[in-house]
């Protein structure tokens, strides 16, 4: 038998190795496969857009500059986002949120902001989605983490669950900041 | 039997095709552009799909990517700007062509490098297959494949005919979900679209020809060449406008319209962009006119597409505030204001609000009733009425357009002119008996202006004639048929009507 007949063989190994590889990445851990990368990582976060839900909630992401600040896309149309406010309603203690109502009506923002509770610092309405094209989002709700030079440091896609916070959120505030500065009592 | 069931795997394929999900509103109006749109969505990925086209998918992100595109195109940008505006956001991933980079060379180079494995492998292995070719004889081998095709073949006709009956119900029904809209019916339009678009290429064609030829025959005519560059325009011939253009150029010594034009010209075979040689025309013309309102449509469109909005924007209210307000200029400035406004996040106040106000017959009316209230003002302004007046005749409401011209004609009680057209407008319209009194006032100014004119003795008589004194009009137009001269060929009607108004004494 002459080695040429090995080649396939030896190629389909090599697949095998692979595969193996990427799945034991996976099950370990090192390897995201829930999450696809944000191209905004470590750059200057995007504008948000330019129309307040009321002029009392008009906080520019540049006033909460020199500390990190999270931005979540939501909408009242959006049944997960319900799902996060009790998460984002801890996390408010710890660093300030900016709401971007995506594809929402003011009506329907305040509406939900009153009954499921009203966790955030500034909100903005992005009738059109353009702010949601220029931050990258697939959909709502997704949640980035911005810090005190206004750069883009974490992006979450789905809702922000309590586990999120302790696994995810936590870690990449505690990377930014020492804790003891940032964290205040509830 | 192989060969239908060839036919109709390939037919099969052939119809899967998807069909675009762009709904009609978002089709932009610039075929042009438009064919850039589609050519670029079907590049990007629907970020939400799987392995779809924004072209292809009906889903939100993916309808608002594809006008994201859309708004980028309407502001001038090329379509690797575009690419790569997404590309800054969504990542490689938004393209459906991965870039070429050291992460994919193997995803590009691994087909090929499976081509010469392949290849490679069928070469040294040749010889073994030949041996046992030689061990069956042939015969037995065509008898094993038949028998072992048939079932094959089988399975393919009843899927082939499935298809065709599939096909055939929808041709005659249309989809489940739509089925007022059967294949036939549907295809019978598209044809007659198409038919209709064919038959007006035709046509624009033959008067490209047609103007072409009449240019060609008069070079020293102006008016020809002009036609003959928009006939070229309408056709979108570029060069043969801006054949016709650079003649009328020639032939006026560089008149600022006309550069204008060829400016608009160039930019129009740029795919809309005011390109840089454009952008000098421009700058020329304005240096000779401020007001050309080609040129400075075009010089705000410039500063839109270098993202200056506020410069556009201020560019094009300033053309605005000088043009009538009922020329289809003005809606365009209109709609560019707004969507300058809207691309750069800028709000709009006081007369510019009111201005891109979306109501058009209002916001005309709206325009016209400010500049009135403005010459009422400053009665002075004789650029202002002429723009009242044409907005009035436009508009053509009788009553409006009397008092506009009634009151530019006492705003310059000096103008003959002004005074005279009033008195024309009367006639024309049938209206003189209804503005008696006005027109008196009017005939005065005109005997102080000009007592021995001939325009006094024609109004006069005639006015006299519509309030009933039969007798002077007579007398006054004997006075004027007299002071005519000999070969005037209006006098034999002065006459006829002369004697008419003797009888009816």
């Amino acid at each position: 038998m002459r080695v040429i007949y090995l080649v396939p063989a030896g190629v389909f190994l090599l697949f095998l190795v692979l595969a193996a590889w990427g799945l034991y990445g996976i099950k370990s851990g090192t390897r995201q496969t829930q999450q696809l990368p944000s191209v905004l990582i470590g750059q200057v976060a995007p504008d948000l857009p330019k129309q307040p839900l009321t002029p009392l909630l008009a906080r520019q992401m540049a006033e909460f500059r020199g500390q990190p600040v999270l931005v979540n896309f939501m909408a009242s149309w959006c049944i997960p986002c319900r799902a996060e406010i009790p998460a984002l309603d801890i996390l408010k203690n710890i660093v300030p949120i900016i709401a971007v109502a995506y594809k929402d009506s003011p009506k329907d923002t305040a509406d939900f902001l009153e009954t499921y509770g009203n966790p955030y610092r500034a909100v903005w309405m992005d009738n059109d989605g353009r702010a949601g094209i220029a931050w990258g989002i697939y959909g709502v709700p997704e949640t980035y983490l911005i810090d005190g030079e206004g750069r883009v440091v974490l992006r979450h896609a789905g809702p922000v669950y309590k586990s999120v916070i302790t696994d995810v959120i936590m870690p990449a505030l505690a990377k930014l900041t020492p804790p003891q500065k940032n964290l205040q009592k509830p | 039997m192989t060969k239908l069931a060839l036919i109709l795997t390939v037919l099969m394929m052939a119809l899967a095709s998807p069909a675009a999900a762009i709904s009609p509103e978002e089709v932009m109006a610039d075929v042009q552009l438009e064919e850039r749109a589609r050519a670029i969505s079907k590049q990007l990925r629907c970020l939400v799909c799987q392995n779809q086209s924004i072209d292809d998918s009906d889903a939100d992100l993916a309808r608002d990517l594809r006008r994201e595109v859309r708004l980028q195109l309407s502001m001038g940008k090329s379509d690797d700007a575009i690419f790569d505006h997404l590309r800054n956001r969504y990542g490689d991933y938004v393209l459906l062509n991965p870039p070429v980079t050291p992460l994919t060379y193997v995803l590009w180079g691994l087909p090929l490098g499976l081509c010469f494995l392949g290849a490679g492998i069928f070469a040294l292995t040749r010889r073994p297959i030949k041996k046992i070719d030689a061990i069956i004889p042939r015969d037995d081998l065509a008898a094993n494949d038949a028998a072992n095709n048939a079932p094959v073949l089988k399975w393919f006709g009843l899927g082939g005919a499935v298809v065709v009956v599939s096909l055939g119900l929808y041709a005659v029904l249309g989809r489940p979900d739509l089925p007022s809209q059967p294949l036939s019916i549907r295809t019978a339009e598209i044809a007659i679209a198409l038919n209709a678009k064919d038959q007006q290429n035709a046509e624009n064609s033959r008067l490209l020809r047609h103007a072409k030829a009449e240019a060609d025959g008069a070079p020293s005519s102006v008016e020809a060449q002009l036609n003959y560059a928009m006939h070229a325009a309408r056709a979108n011939d570029n060069a043969a406008e801006h054949t016709a253009l650079s003649r009328a150029l020639a032939l006026t010594d560089n008149a600022p319209s006309i550069t204008a034009m060829l400016a608009e010209s160039m930019s129009r075979a740029a795919g809309g962009m005011v390109t840089l040689p454009a952008r000098a025309l421009i700058d020329q013309v304005l240096a000779v006119d401020p007001d050309e309102p080609r040129a400075r449509y075009l010089k705000g469109l410039a500063a839109y597409q270098d993202e200056n909005h506020a410069l556009a924007i201020s560019i094009w209210a300033e053309t605005a505030e000088i043009t009538n307000p009922a020329d289809p200029l003005a809606s365009v400035l209109a709609a560019n204001i707004t969507a300058a406004a809207k691309a750069g996040g800028i709000p709009l106040q006081g007369r510019l609000a009111e201005f891109t106000d979306i109501n058009q017959a209002e916001r005309i009316n709206a325009m016209v009733a400010s500049l009135e209230a403005r010459l009422d003002e400053n009665p002075n302004d004789i650029d202002g009425w002429a723009r009242l007046i044409q907005s009035r005749r436009v508009l053509d409401n009788t009553i409006d357009l009397m008092r506009a011209l009634i009151n530019a004609a006492a705003a310059q009680p000096n103008d003959l002119n002004a005074q005279i057209i009033v008195l024309e407008e009367m006639l024309e319209r049938d209206i003189g008996a209804e503005y008696l009194s006005q027109a008196d006032v009017i005939i005065n100014r005109i005997k102080t202006i000009n007592p021995d004119g001939l325009e006094l003795l024609f109004f006069a008589g005639h006015f006299a004639a519509l309030s009933g004194k039969n007798n002077a009009a007579a007398e006054i137009w004997t006075e004027l048929l007299e002071k005519l001269p000999a070969d005037a060929p209006f006098k034999p009607f002065l006459l006829d009507e002369i004697n008419a108004l003797k009888n009816q004494h």
